[in-house]
């Protein structure tokens, strides 16, 4: 039956991205990615305009065998059909848009924080925000949490996610009183813990809920490049052709009161006490980073996971150079290694390449 | 001041979306959720000459002439009032008919009354299923050979030009809770076992031939333009006869499509005939490489057609509701 259909496509969502040595396929539906080698990119590139034959000629007839068992591969894995219309299936359109002028916010504390929260909650729903992260650097106990976060409860936040160190008082119950209470919360880790575990709740929620032995007890954790936080899905994809991945509408109090674009960076645009969050952003370069996408960044424009992977602006390789590569990454796209004192296991984390 | 009149129900998200872009452009609205249109101090005053309509919400009122446009998303079935105090169960069924009709009625002098650019008035928002298909083969669409009947002769002689055949509600499917557990209604083969085991004369079925599918097709329609989705439905047993038997570790392939322009313009014909400008179609394109017009749903879920295909729907029915001045 496929024999009689002329043309293979990938599945509109199924989008290949080239790198300098070997290719990934992202699956945009599933949310997966998987490897393929360049010379089967251009296969598929020439795919989108030419009948399977045709591109078999081009190559001379060379590679039919390999063709074969690799549009075969793709087939049965649902990453592609056959069709004789492919006019009837367009791509998928790149665009990247979002209604809300910040939508997403990180919020820094430590034991010397005098932040207002009631005045951070009003002017974040004036910008729209979705998504905020709180991060303490020293314990909260629950009944201080709470207090924070009713201020939020009636706000168009829609997602929470809190850090904070472990403390005793945190006993399951707590926990699970306070994701009761706070529905919005989705995800909750507790550094410093005695053990690394996910801490089961009893009751049903979409809340995640970790604890980690590593102490987190500065800004300066943040920023690493890893499989794990690969994101290959439709809208980070999508924003990522054109924007910066971490930075993009994100606004950010550090434990000073500062605002930034992230904790981590050296640039402040007032505190918090002085200027509302509106008037930091609408300060000239307030938004400059936020379109530095990894087509610009130095060594990221030919990784292969350019479009999955978070970047990060903050720590980069030189300080100098607004474009240079992410510190913390430890990836090398030319030899697509990951290098150096890194313990990522790919094989591990990632679909196996073919 | 002009504004938006929304009729949605509680969180539904794809309302909160709209109004997010709605937002953007800072433009006002007024949401009323769930049929709160009783629940609000509200009133209808016909004078000789004028009519003035009240709504007010949370303390916010909204003027008749500031509405600009009207989007009816969804509502819910009304309830009937709390009849606690009444024993005898005839009398308690009869005043909660005669209520949920007076409720309805109270409801519709509203959308009666608001003569605005409507996105699809409630009137609209039940189409006949049979008269769908009818007047969508009228216009030249193919539709699956269809029987409605409560007859089981009928249906022998049906099942004998057409063997394979399949069963949905004559109306639309809908779930039901029976222990907490959700049963969703779906799209299922009527076997020859089944046929047999019915009686004479049944409730009432709407049994279809299966047709071969290559793939299903969901548009959503907003004044004359078409958004389309493939939906890869037939590799995977479980969604094969209904794609919504999702398969949540391994989603059927859904990409954006674009629909032959003959089609298109059938669409827009149906549309209008059914007065509606906005909804969601069904199609399959079968191995035959026809395509069979299923049903249209005056208000179905755009979501789910915007998201996978990143249409930004959301964004466009937003835009519309501003346009209508
Ligand atoms: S090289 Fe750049 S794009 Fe590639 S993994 Fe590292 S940070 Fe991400």
């Amino acid at each position: 039956m496929l024999e009689q259909k002329k043309h293979f496509q990938l599945f509109a969502n199924c989008i290949p991205v080239k790198g300098a040595s070997r290719s990934i396929i992202c699956d945009l539906q599933r949310n997966t990615y998987r490897f393929i080698p360049n010379l089967l990119y251009d296969i598929l590139q020439k795919l989108q305009t030419h009948s399977v034959a045709e591109v078999k000629a081009a190559y001379h007839n060379e590679y039919d065998q390999g063709i074969d068992q690799y549009l075969g591969l793709l087939t049965k894995s649902e990453w592609g059909f056959w069709t004789n219309e492919p006019n009837r299936f367009p791509d998928i359109s790149l665009e990247w848009n979002h209604p809300a002028l910040i939508t997403n916010a990180i919020i820094d504390s430590d034991a010397h924080s005098t932040h207002d929260y009631q005045k951070i909650q009003k002017e974040l729903d004036l910008l729209g925000c979705k998504a905020l992260e709180m991060r303490t650097y020293s314990p909260v106990p629950p009944t201080q949490l709470h207090s924070i976060l009713r201020y939020f409860q009636l706000s168009r936040l829609q997602h929470l996610t809190i850090t904070l160190p472990f403390s005793d008082e945190w006993s399951v119950s707590e926990i699970t009183n306070l994701v009761n209470q706070f529905p919005r919360i989705i995800q909750l880790i507790f550094h410093s813990a005695p053990e690394d575990k996910v801490c089961k709740l009893p009751i049903e929620t979409h809340a995640s809920v970790l604890f980690i032995q590593k102490v987190i007890d500065n800004k300066h954790h943040c920023g690493i490049v890893h499989p794990i936080y690969f994101s290959p899905n439709l809208s980070h994809f999508t924003e990522a052709q054109s924007n910066n991945t971490c930075l993009n509408r994100k606004i950010s109090i550090d434990e000073k009161g500062n605002i930034k674009n992230c904790p981590s960076m050296p640039k402040s645009y007032g505190n918090h006490k002085e200027i509302s969050l509106l008037n930091a952003l609408q300060k000239t370069s307030f938004k400059d980073s936020w379109q530095i996408n990894k087509d610009q960044i130095d060594t990221c424009k030919d990784c292969e996971f350019r479009y999955i992977c978070t970047d990060c602006r903050a720590y980069i390789q030189n300080p100098q150079n607004i474009f240079s590569k992410p510190k913390k990454c430890h990836y090398n796209p030319y030899s697509a290694q990951w290098e150096s004192n890194s313990k990522e296991n790919l094989q591990k984390n990632t679909p196996p390449s073919n | 001041m002009g504004a938006i009149l929304i009729f949605s129900k509680m969180g539904e998200a794809s309302t909160c979306e709209v109004i997010d872009w709605l937002d953007s452009y800072q433009t006002h609205f007024f949401r009323i959720n769930d049929g709160e249109i009783h629940k609000l101090p509200t009133s209808i005053q016909l004078g000789n000459d004028h009519i003035s309509l009240g709504l007010e919400k949370n303390n916010t009122s909204i003027n008749e002439e500031d509405i600009t446009a009207v989007w009816f998303r969804k509502t819910k079935t009304q309830e009937p009032p709390n009849l606690n105090g009444i024993e005898d169960l005839q009398i308690k069924r009869d005043i909660e008919n005669h209520t949920l009709h007076e409720l309805e009625a109270y409801n519709f002098a509203f959308y009666h009354l608001l003569e605005k650019k409507w996105l699809n008035h409630p009137s609209k928002k039940e189409i006949n299923k049979p008269y769908q298909l009818h007047t969508a083969q009228k216009l030249g669409f193919k539709v699956p050979p269809t029987l409605v009947t409560n007859d089981k002769n009928k249906l022998l002689d049906f099942k004998k030009t057409h063997p394979n055949l399949i069963v949905k509600a004559v109306f639309r499917s809908r779930g039901f809770v029976i222990d907490k557990v959700f049963y969703a209604g779906f799209t299922a083969v009527l076997t020859t076992e089944i046929i047999d085991s019915l009686p004479s004369s049944f409730f009432p079925m709407l049994v279809q031939e299966k047709i071969d599918k290559e793939y299903e097709i969901r548009t959503f329609y907003i004044d004359g333009e078409c958004h389309s989705m493939a939906i890869f439905s037939q590799l995977d047993q479980q969604t094969a006869l209904d794609y919504r038997r999702y398969n949540r570790t391994n989603p059927n392939r859904t990409v954006p499509y674009s629909l032959p322009k003959q089609i298109t313009e059938r669409i827009q014909k149906l549309m209008a005939i059914l007065e509606l400008n906005s909804g969601s179609l069904d199609f399959i394109r079968a191995k035959d490489g026809n395509y069979y017009f299923l049903e249209v749903n005056p208000n179905g879920q755009f979501g789910m057609v915007s998201k996978p295909c990143n249409y930004y729907l959301e964004k466009k029915i937003a835009a519309w509701l501003i346009q209508q001045k």
